[in-house]
């Protein structure tokens, strides 16, 4: 991972181009990869900083790059950063040690291995950032990597999953439905979904259409948003609304929204006529609650109960 | 680029980096026309939202904005004249 940074932070000459690569690097990364990059990277600047003052003694008149100022500052900032928020909230002393794996070109499997049957798979329909609302790693620490698997479900910028993911199928409903193998859903105890902001909508769809125990929509989106619309050729109310009265079982429905963001709150609520979901509200007493509920679940350290009682721990 | 150019390249930034509240209060077409000052302040950005329209800026125009100076500048118009004036 640190070759690999090093590699392209070498190409990169702004700060722009630092923040979009620690931006790539967040939306991937595992708690391990994170500590691991830390301190490689901390045992790789210490050696440059020694190598520097030998190279300066030797020849006074060399200056330092100022790109490489720079570029030494912006990634320990960032590490000092992305490290803190992985801990500050949660009291576990280690990350968890969850493993990367690309499933396909939009798939990411996290896994610590074990037993599937004694798992519970999460799966996470990101929304335009491409993350779970906060970097992954931080995310990730705030599940147990001994019970929870979790396969992110990205997709190209602007285009999201409502025409389905190319490797999968040329539809959503064909791509929800490869998703039961690709994932080997059926292998785990329980299969839950979770809908970041736009990944809202596929996350309650997809816990329908394949009969989930479970599914939490954050800050999702509206049932009769115009896209989904042309892209399916109906409403994806109207689509839950079929879905639920063909259905045996129904998952335990979860739309949660910032108690101050009305846009979300308006959607949520129009999501609940189409299908049987409880209302999440998420307050905070100290200020307002906008788009990004789980920054602030973080902040009052409050995130990994919150997925616990919703989805992951959820009856059924 | 001539104003009208970065007018939509502005936009298309603000969309790549889902900041939507210029589409959802309806105010796309009379900024691209010029008619209309939008506080930045009122699209509702994150510091990652931030970051991602100073990326997708430098990206198309060749401008290095600070993210942390985005804010600094006001409005979206100002933010047209200073892409324009480098």
């Amino acid at each position: 991972m640190s070759t690999l940074y090093r590699r392209a932070a070498r190409r990169c000459r702004s700060v722009n181009q630092f923040n979009a690569l620690h931006i790539e690097l967040e939306n991937r990364m595992t708690p391990l990869e994170l500590m691991a990059l830390r301190g490689e990277l901390g045992r790789w600047l210490r050696l440059r900083v020694r190598l520097r003052r030998v190279l300066q003694r030797l020849l006074p008149l060399r200056q330092a790059a100022g790109v490489d100022d720079m570029a030494h500052v912006l990634r320990e900032e960032w590490l000092e950063k992305l490290s803190h928020r992985l801990y500050a909230r949660t009291p576990k002393p280690q990350p968890e040690p969850y493993r990367r794996r690309k499933l396909s070109r939009h798939l990411r499997l996290y896994s610590a291995g074990g037993a599937r049957q004694d798992k519970t798979l999460l799966i996470c329909f990101v929304g335009a950032s491409n993350r779970p609302f906060l970097p992954t790693p931080v995310f990730l620490q705030h599940l147990d990597a001994a019970r929870t698997d979790m396969l992110l479900v990205g997709y190209p910028r602007g285009n999201g999953v409502r025409r389905g993911l190319p490797e999968l199928g040329c539809s959503f409903e064909e791509t929800v439905d490869k998703l039961r193998g690709v994932a080997a859903i059926d292998s785990y105890r329980r299969c839950v979904t979770l809908g970041i902001s736009g990944g809202g909508t596929p996350a309650l769809l997809a816990a329908l259409r394949l009969g989930l125990s479970a599914a939490l929509s954050a800050g999702g989106g509206s049932p009769t948003d115009p896209r989904w619309f042309a892209a399916l050729g109906e409403h994806a109310g109207d689509l839950a609304r079929r879905y639920v009265a063909a259905s045996a079982s129904l998952p335990q429905v979860t739309l949660a929204f910032g108690a101050d963001a009305e846009r979300d709150a308006a959607a949520a609520r129009a999501f609940a006529q189409c299908l049987p979901a409880e209302l999440r509200p998420v307050h905070d007493d100290h200020r307002t609650v906008q788009h990004n509920i789980f920054s602030v679940l973080l902040r009052r350290g409050r995130l990994q109960s919150f997925l616990e009682s919703t989805v992951l721990e959820a009856p059924r | 680029m001539n104003e009208q150019q970065i007018r939509a390249m502005v936009v298309e930034a603000l969309e790549y980096s889902n900041v939507i509240a210029l589409r959802d209060k309806n105010l796309t077409g009379d900024f691209l026309a010029g008619l209309n000052e939008v506080p930045i302040d009122a699209l509702d950005m994150d510091s990652l939202a931030e970051m991602e329209v100073c990326i997708a800026i430098e990206v198309n125009a060749g401008v290095s904005i600070l993210p942390e100076r985005l804010r600094k500048i006001g409005t979206l118009g100002r933010l047209v004249a200073l892409i324009q004036s480098q």
